[in-house]
């Protein structure tokens, strides 16, 4: 409970203080960026801070490795 | 304003800094765990009875006089696993056991005749658990049994156990210390079989239990080391007797400092104090089969005179260290007979001595190597220098005048 | 694009080092006992030599690109959106490899020191300390990298002096009872864990402008980083054997275990561990600095310092979901060294390679403009 009021404090902060400039200063580009990733980053935050079980891109490296890790891995 | 501005800064840093000082997140008061210092694991039908020493510290401090209260106290739990045990033990103690300061782990014997391998996985996995406890077997007798005798010269039986397995490791032959790493190493290691030392309850272990044990000068209960286990994989098959355990320890470069006896030529003994012994075992392979030879390098001094013997002739040095060195071939082949004819497989490690020397030669002969072992032949090379006597030339038994 | 981001070649040298050494204490001795056992050692030292011509190689093709990040470079050679799409994949492997700089530091904290806190404050604690360093910058980092660079040596010593009484020679022993298939197995471990990903450092190089590196002086921190890993792994052998190196998960802080002097000197673990802290901490901070600034870059943007409070919620949130448990973590281990070398191929082999072939096509000289 109180962790996710934390994500929620930072993320309204960042909107604020840093969101808010640069779309005044007419930075488009930076702004989408930043927002994209912010709205990323809370997403996961959320769901490691509430315990969600996301599929772990890191699967995808033993699939695509597969044939050369039959002669590699011990 | 600016000041303002950097004043709060640096009070906002300074607190959030401060909040992390007290740990990351959670505490445990010193006052609320019980330190356990023995361990007794048994096992009753099918379940583990762990049994845990834990210290009064009230009773142990150096400034409070001990009252008419024993130092520590013993709680025990049955439950099916070894952790499950270990929590359980707090339905009747008050505080949460804690483990890091652990200084024996006794296993009963009928537990290690089943098999002692799964019960070691948890002290090898505990992050609170060290590596520096010895572990021993109780013989005829339940490993709780053993923590429950009360000893005198050290307040806590556990550190009894542990300095005296320590002490006597390190001055008597038939004695070893077993570390948990030493014996996950030994257990996994090919070539080689455990070996852990043996306790035993002598006298009367119910008044043992009590503090009158210690009130009197000769107690009526001690525990004591008795003969090594020999371990097949990790089940008990048998003991060792003193002779055949010295001859292990002697081969297996255990011993630091010893005393054994020899026959004077004209009758009676002498004793032979080994101050340093260094073994070395090397693996050959001659003619398409393996031979060992263990190479046994001792420096000893006389200690005790019980015969008439001359002293002050140099060849009498001579031929009491030929009589040593015979004795040291006889006791170590003693052991390896008794281990070859009752037991059949290795416990000397010469199969690991095998595979460090020659490895292709161990991948070919492993599979059948107890077979291997019965009819292995080792040689023997011993050499004994006596290079101190005492503080006395003859001893004057031989002076001895009406 | 920032005035005040200079480094000199003393700080860079001792980044390299504080790189290098990384987080190979945790994983890296038993990855090569896995494979080769008690040769391990042996590993180790092949690796180390392949892994000095790889970031050579890595540095020489900094060089023939003078000026230029590697996302200049893939802009360069293969245009915008092709380009786009490989700088798009090193940048992804920057930001994996911080987070799981993290995620190691998480759990071995949870596992071994503070069994009881929820590995999500850790790793909120660590990235949050990391990522306010790299919003400091990179004159920041380099001058705290010499503040502690003394420290770190003394203590790394004084592990190796009080280690030795531990160590029994007879560990090592049979010497080469392995193919050389599994020793060189072992040493592509070592080969792509702290050498491949030099990498970083060419998105870093172009930022010494006072000085350019020199390849002599690239390769003094090189050979002590690796010297620093032959040690890491002959020690590890010699001291706990190599059945223990590959099962137990966190070796080097078992063998601090095991340090006692005279019963006086003893559970000095904590302190060895602040040493593996302050490299992770070090790799991961030069890591996701050099993400950030590869991500300014890639998509034009003025100042890379804004773009770090929401990166710092998204490393805390992919190291998490990097992987549910420890087991799956380590299981990662040859597959990310694969992903490793790979990226040397890829990213640089096969860019270079177009390169070449676009000087032959248009018959200018093989510089860059």
């Amino acid at each position: 409970m109180s962790a996710t009021l934390l994500i929620a404090f930072l993320t309204v902060t960042a909107f604020v203080w840093e969101l808010m400039p640069l779309f005044k200063k007419g930075f488009i580009k930076d702004a989408m960026l930043y927002l994209v990733l912010l709205m990323v980053g809370v997403y996961l935050s959320v769901c490691t801070i509430l315990l969600f079980d996301l599929p772990s891109p890191m699967a995808l490296l033993n699939i695509i490795f597969k044939p050369l890790l039959k002669g590699f891995a011990p | 304003m600016a000041f303002l501005r950097k004043s709060l800064h640096i009070c906002l840093a300074l607190g959030l800094a401060s909040l992390l000082l007290s740990g990351c997140w959670n505490r445990r008061e010193l006052d609320d765990l019980a330190i356990q210092l023995g361990t007794s694991i048994d096992k009753i039908g099918n379940q583990y009875r762990v049994a845990v020493q834990v210290v009064i510290p009230g009773e142990v401090s150096v400034r409070t006089s001990s009252s008419g209260i024993s130092p520590v106290t013993l709680y025990h739990a049955t439950a099916p696993t070894v952790f499950e045990a270990f929590r359980k033990l707090t339905e009747t103690s008050s505080r949460k056991i804690y483990s890091a300061h652990i200084r024996v782990l006794v296993l009963g014997e009928s537990l290690a005749k089943e098999g002692i391998g799964e019960v070691l996985d948890m002290f090898s996995r505990n992050p609170e658990a060290r590596t520096d406890f010895y572990l021993m077997v109780a013989r005829n007798t339940t490993a709780m049994q053993v923590l429950k005798t009360i000893t005198s010269l050290e307040k806590i039986p556990a550190e009894n156990l542990f300095y005296a397995l320590d002490t006597s490791a390190k001055t008597w032959a038939p004695t070893t210390t077993v570390s948990i790493e030493k014996l996950i190493e030994q257990l996994v290691t090919e070539g080689l079989s455990p070996v852990l030392t043996g306790v035993k309850v002598v006298g009367n272990a119910e008044r043992g239990e009590e503090l009158t044990n210690i009130q009197e000068i000769d107690p009526a209960a001690r525990t004591r080391f008795v003969g090594l286990a020999v371990f097949r994989k990790d089940k008990l098959v048998g003991w060792l007797n003193e002779e055949q355990s010295r001859g292990y320890n002697y081969i297996m470069n255990n011993v630091k400092s010893s005393a054994g006896h020899l026959k004077c030529p004209k009758g009676g003994l002498i004793t032979l104090e080994t101050i340093r012994n260094t073994t070395h075992i090397k693996a050959d392979i001659k003619g398409g089969k393996p031979v060992i030879t263990v190479k046994l390098k001792n420096v000893s001094s006389v200690s005790d005179v019980e015969c008439r013997i001359d002293l002050t002739k140099p060849e009498t040095i001579k031929r009491l260290e030929k009589a040593a060195e015979e004795r040291f071939v006889e006791l170590m082949s003693s052991a390896v007979k008794h281990v070859k004819e009752t037991y059949g497989f290795d416990i000397f490690g010469f199969g690991h001595q095998l595979f460090q020397a020659h490895p292709r030669a161990w991948e070919q002969r492993k599979d059948k190597w107890d077979e291997q072992f019965e009819q292995l032949e080792v040689k023997y090379e011993v050499d004994v220098q006596i290079h101190k006597i005492g503080t006395t030339r003859d001893s004057f038994l031989n002076y001895i005048k009406e | 694009m920032q005035a005040e981001q200079r480094v000199s070649v003393r700080q860079m040298k001792v980044l390299l080092i504080f790189f290098i050494v990384g987080d190979l204490m945790w994983y890296l001795p038993s990855y090569t006992a896995g494979v080769a056992d008690q040769d391990a050692w042996m590993a180790a030292l092949l690796g180390v030599g392949l892994g000095i011509g790889v970031s050579s190689f890595i540095y020489w093709f900094g060089s023939r690109f003078p000026g230029m990040t590697i996302i200049d470079i893939h802009r360069h050679v293969l245009g915008k959106f092709a380009g786009g799409i490989l700088s798009l994949l090193f940048l992804i492997h920057l930001m994996s490899n911080g987070s799981a700089q993290i995620r190691v530091i998480g759990d071995f904290m949870t596992t071994q020191m503070m069994t009881e806190t929820p590995l999500r404050v850790v790793l909120f604690l660590f990235a949050a300390v990391v990522l306010i360093s790299v919003r400091m910058g990179l004159t920041v980092i380099a001058r705290t990298g010499q503040v502690f660079f003394m420290m770190f040596m003394l203590l790394f010593t004084i592990l190796i002096l009080l280690l030795i009484p531990e160590s029994e020679p007879s560990k090592i022993l049979p010497i080469a009872s392995h193919s050389a298939a599994d020793i060189i197995r072992g040493g592509l471990f070592v080969v792509a864990f702290p050498y491949c990903q030099m990498t970083v450092f060419l998105m870093l190089f172009p930022l010494l402008e006072e000085e350019r590196l020199s390849l002599k002086q690239y390769m003094i921190p090189l050979i002590i980083g690796g010297a620093v890993i032959i040690i890491v792994v002959t020690l590890s052998i010699l001291v706990l054997g190599a059945y223990m190196t590959q099962h137990q998960l966190y070796s080097t802080y078992t063998m601090a275990k095991k340090i006692s002097i005279g019963n006086f000197l003893q559970r000095l673990e904590a302190i060895l561990v602040i040493n593996y802290l302050l490299s992770t901490y070090f790799k991961c901070v030069i890591t996701l600095y050099a993400f950030c600034r590869g991500l300014t870059q890639l998509f034009g943007l003025r100042d890379y310092r804004v773009l770090t409070l929401p990166i710092f919620l998204f490393i805390f949130g992919y190291s998490y979901v990097i992987s549910t448990n420890v087991v799956f973590f380590n299981s990662l281990g040859p597959a990310w060294a694969l992903w490793e070398m790979s990226n040397v191929i890829f990213l640089l082999g096969f860019v270079y390679v177009v390169h070449l072939l676009k000087g032959l096509i248009k018959g200018k000289p093989l510089h860059s403009s």
